[in-house]
């Protein structure tokens, strides 16, 4: 099974512990492309939008897949959501939520406002690392992505 | 032959002297002349046999010498005026008797033969006499019915009132006339009417039945009468052929201090006389002579009758009688035959004539049979009148609902009728006898009362009272009159009994009641006043008083107008509202007034019209309540409602605030506090990875139970944020298949556990409101738990079924036959992450029975267990 390296991913996570063994489980799921990490709401929104301090970025180098945490600084994630779906640029990005929470109502609102899927992270590392698998080979593999505009 | 009252006599009379000698000599009336003096001059035969005295003893006397004191006025007067006509007077017999006489004058002072005044006479005593007594019998009868309190009516077959007493005016206002123009059902209130319609067919149906009624009459002032009515239909009486109706009022009892009414002349109509007729026949009965007055009496001139075959007209029925004094007088030449007969006049009526028949055939100068007639139709008609209503009265006498009893002023009765025995028997149980002392007939202690009373009606006064029996304790209403005779004289006692013990006892409970009712208003707590249209203070009670002095700093004044009593400047607005009222609006409102002390009075008023039965409106009820404490009251709870509304809204608002906070609270557990259990299960796993070469067996058993801490800890706040979620989650009640439910969890934990040796029954049907959601978790729990803790049975075995309890409730229960517990640590079962039994052998957090209990408290229900150890475990739930 052969995985397109070019192809970004956007991890939106403040938690440096979970954003290091995200890291190494997708290492560990033999996952090599690039990953990019905003540490907060605003920073990925930058990212994604070119301001801030990616302003100049070519912003039409877009990630194939946003993973999105839902309880962050400064902009909370299901904001950042909002407005990934409401910029032509980025609305037809798939974002999956990769969160800690089941609650019910995040579940909702986030597929209310587009989500493409919804990941409850294991406590159990080896659980973890089983459903980053899953989840590269779905969105990076099998998944056609939308056409660029 | 120039007197002009001489007509062209038959060939064969040829001196007229003679035939008028012979006339006048013998004629059965006495004939007088008198001089201009009044002086008789002539006395003709029949005077003698009429007064006892010969003519010399008569001629030369003045006539007035023989008349009675009382008729000498009148005689002198018609002397003076010389008046021809008929006269009644009485004159004195040479016995000392005064005879009753009809006499004809006819002045003749011009005439050159006469020169004075021609007197004919005849004895009328005995029709005086017959007159006299009828029209004493009269008078009594109609004194005695004319005093009633009673209206006594006389109606035809159609209902037409014949006659109706005068005391209709007393008692309804109308006059005879008034009330006799209509149909008598007319006066009656609507209902009444058909009712009184149905009682005088039901008359008409039953001859001689009485038929009692009640109904209410309209006075002429428009207030109702109670009237009972006593028909009795007498149409196939003779004399009186219709339908008697003997009507009292009971309305209420009448003062009885009323005077007799004033006698009408209901008789006034006596009989008249006219001149009379003088027929002369032959013997083969052609006429040889009529009088003049053939004119007046038969309407034909005389030379008309003289081509007439005399009597030719006689009524067909008294041809007999007229035969029959033909033939008497035949018989006894010289007697003058008595002769009743009617005899047709010009016109075609029957005239009824009254006279002799005389056979004057052998009495040379006459050669003739007189006739001697005068027309009596006016007396004959008022006499059949009078017998006519003497029958009828009588007959009203004898059936009335009133006592009469008539005593003479020796104090013997004289007559009486059923009710004055009836009445005399309910205390001396004995019948009154005709001519015995009444004084004796009346019970001893009142004899000297009655002898007292009657001494004072023959002196000419009257009595009203009311009386009661001492020994059967009726009431009687008792009218005492004096019985006078035409000259005023007073023969005897009249006494009318009627019995009131009903009205008595009716104005006894009614004033009896009426105090009742002014007690109870006077004792009210609202104040009442009553008003008339024009707002004149017709009532009031005790409290209304009270109230007025305390407002208006005055009493309330009967009579008064209350419009003027208010304050000033309310009086335009009550006027108004009044009016309003009077119109039909209706006034409710409520009014305050400031006391002296600071206080303030509330009170509720209302106005009413108040009408009579008629819904006539007559007048203004105020009613006021004092409604201070109700309005305090009031004022109170609105104080405390608001208060109350303050309170939850500050209340709602805090718990909305906690329950943000708790929101916050799990959402931040739920994200938070896993994140350190990731990264503690992920180093170690990295560690394990990375280093595990590097370190003992010890240090990777220690790694292991780090991430296995690590994932309990996890599951405890997966745990407690559902507990914390069953609470907070909305509850919405539907119809819920138990049944149903439990085998799609059973069919979900099969995927968690080992079923195949475990026997699990459900009843089917088990069907009830409840969450949905909720009560799959509580089930979950419970099934969960029961094959959890019956994992190690020999045989498992789960029931989840349900009973109805003595209380008529349904309950669940779900048992096992597994480890059951020891029930003295029954109490901590339902606590969170309490546990009994050893989590490596039975894992869990020890939260799922407290889910469990809040979901079932959540619905209303009770949750309760039973168990013993290794004897399984029985949970049992309501709803």
């Amino acid at each position: 099974m052969e995985i397109a390296k070019d192809k970004i991913i956007l991890l939106v996570e403040d938690n440096s512990d979970d954003v290091a063994l995200t890291l190494r489980a997708f290492r560990k799921s033999n996952l090599k492309n690039e990953i990019v990490v905003a540490e907060d709401g605003a920073d990925a929104l930058d990212y994604l939008l070119g301001e801030g301090k990616y302003t100049g970025r070519d912003t039409s180098i877009a990630p194939t897949l946003i993973l999105l945490d839902l309880k962050l600084p400064k902009i909370p994630g299901l904001e950042v959501l909002r407005r990934i779906r409401a910029d032509e640029r980025t609305k037809l990005l798939p974002v999956v939520i990769l969160t800690s929470s089941v609650e019910e109502q995040d579940l909702i609102t986030s597929y209310k406002l587009g989500a493409n899927s919804y990941l409850r992270k294991p406590v159990d590392f080896n659980k973890f690392i089983e459903a980053v698998q899953q989840l590269g080979l779905y969105w990076l593999v099998l998944n056609e992505s939308p056409p660029r505009s | 032959m120039d007197n002009p009252n001489k007509f062209l006599l038959p060939e064969q009379i040829t001196n007229d002297e003679q035939f008028f000698r012979a006339l006048v000599m013998h004629s059965s009336d006495g004939v007088h002349v008198l001089n201009e003096e009044g002086l008789i001059t002539f006395v003709s035969p029949a005077c003698e046999k009429l007064l006892g005295y010969t003519p010399e003893e008569m001629s030369g006397r003045p006539a007035t010498e023989f008349l009675h004191p009382n008729d000498v006025a009148s005689t002198l007067d018609i002397l003076k005026q010389r008046t021809n006509g008929t006269f009644e007077i009485r004159v004195r017999h040479k016995n000392g008797n005064y005879v009753w006489m009809e006499v004809v004058r006819n002045f003749n002072f011009n005439h050159p033969l006469i020169q004075g005044a021609v007197v004919n006479y005849r004895d009328i005593s005995e029709r005086k006499l017959a007159e006299e007594n009828l029209r004493k019998n009269e008078a009594l009868f109609r004194s005695m019915i004319e005093n009633s309190n009673d209206i006594i009516m006389r109606q035809d077959r159609q209902g037409n009132v014949k006659y109706i007493t005068p005391s209709i005016t007393k008692i309804a206002g109308y006059t005879q006339e008034e009330f006799s123009t209509q149909l008598p059902i007319a006066f009656l209130t609507e209902e009444d009417a058909q009712k009184a319609n149905q009682d005088f067919k039901q008359a008409l149906k039953k001859p001689g039945e009485t038929i009692t009624s009640l109904y209410r009459l309209r006075h002429k002032n428009g207030s109702l009468l109670w009237m009972e009515s006593k028909a009795v239909n007498l149409l196939n009486v003779p004399g009186v052929e219709s339908v008697v109706v003997n009507i009292r009022d009971v309305t209420q009892t009448r003062d009885g201090d009323e005077k007799l009414r004033k006698q009408e002349d209901f008789y006034k109509a006596l009989i008249e006389h006219s001149e009379d007729l003088t027929i002369m026949t032959d013997a083969e009965n052609r006429l040889i002579y009529c009088s003049p007055s053939i004119l007046r009496t038969l309407g034909y001139t005389a030379t008309e009758y003289a081509g007439m075959h005399p009597l030719q007209d006689t009524h067909p029925d008294d041809m007999e009688i007229v035969q029959t004094a033909m033939q008497q007088a035949a018989k006894t030449p010289g007697v003058a035959v008595q002769l009743v007969l009617r005899q047709k006049n010009k016109d075609g009526h029957f005239l009824w004539m009254e006279g002799t028949v005389t056979n004057l055939l052998n009495t040379p100068a006459v050669a003739a049979i007189v006739y001697n007639l005068r027309d009596v139709t006016d007396r004959i008609a008022a006499e059949l009148k009078a017998r006519k209503s003497e029958t009828i009265l009588s007959s009203f006498f004898g059936s009335s609902t009133e006592a009469f009893l008539l005593v003479d002023r020796n104090y013997r009765i004289m007559t009486f009728n059923t009710k004055a025995n009836q009445y005399t028997l309910n205390s001396e149980n004995r019948s009154l006898v005709v001519g015995e002392n009444i004084l004796d007939a009346l019970p001893p202690s009142r004899k000297e009362d009655y002898a007292n009373l009657l001494a004072k009606v023959f002196n000419n006064e009257s009595f009203s009272f009311d009386s009661q029996a001492t020994d059967t304790g009726l009431w009687y209403h008792v009218v005492l009159n004096p019985v006078r005779t035409e000259m005023g004289t007073v023969i005897g006692a009249c006494f009318i009994i009627s019995d009131i013990t009903q009205q008595k006892l009716a104005q006894e409970a009614l004033s009896k009641s009426e105090a009742n009712l002014r007690t109870i208003l006077n004792n009210a707590d609202t104040a009442y006043v009553l008003l008339n249209n024009n707002f004149d203070i017709l009532s009031f009670n005790q409290l209304a008083n009270d109230y007025a002095l305390l407002d208006l700093g005055k009493s309330l004044v009967e009579g008064d107008n209350f419009i003027q009593t208010l304050w000033k400047k309310w009086q335009p607005t009550a006027f108004t509202n009044m009016n309003k009222v009077l119109e039909g609006d209706t006034a409710e409102y409520e009014s305050s007034y400031l006391q002296a002390n600071g206080e303030r009075l509330w009170f509720h008023v209302r106005i009413n019209r108040i009408m009579d039965e008629r819904e006539k409106v007559i007048g203004l009820c105020i009613s006021a309540s004092n409604i201070t404490e109700r309005k305090l009251a009031e004022n109170q709870i609105r104080e405390f409602s608001v208060q109350l509304e303050q309170k939850v809204k500050e209340r709602t608002y805090e718990l909305e605030v906690a329950n943000k906070e708790l929101e916050s609270f799990s959402y931040s557990v739920s994200h938070d506090l896993r994140a350190p259990l990731r990264s503690l299960n992920g180093y170690s796993q990295a560690l394990l990875e990375d280093y595990g070469s590097k370190l003992e067996e010890r240090a990777q058993h220690y790694l292991k139970r780090i991430q296995l801490n690590s994932e309990r800890m996890a599951n405890l706040i997966d745990d407690l944020l559902k507990l914390s979620r069953v609470t907070r989650q909305v509850l919405s009640k539907q119809e819920i298949n138990l049944s149903k439910v439990a085998r799609e969890v059973v069919k979900e934990l099969e995927e968690k556990y080992p079923l195949e040796y475990t026997n699990v029954h459900i009843d089917s049907g088990m069907i009830t409101q409840a969450d949905p959601h909720l009560i799959r978790i509580a089930l979950h729990n419970l099934l969960d738990n029961a094959i959890k803790f019956s994992a190690k049975a020999e045989q498992p075995e789960i029931i989840f079924s349900s009973f109805v309890d003595e209380n008529n409730r349904k309950v669940w229960f779900v048992t096992d036959n597994g480890v059951g517990f020891d029930m003295q640590y029954a109490g901590k079962l339902f606590g969170a992450f309490q546990r009994l039994h050893d989590k490596d052998d039975y894992p869990g957090t020890g939260i799922g029975l407290s889910i469990v209990q809040r979901v079932i408290n959540r619905h209303g229900g009770k949750i309760w267990a039973e168990a013993s150890v290794n004897g399984g475990a029985k949970f049992f739930f309501t709803l």
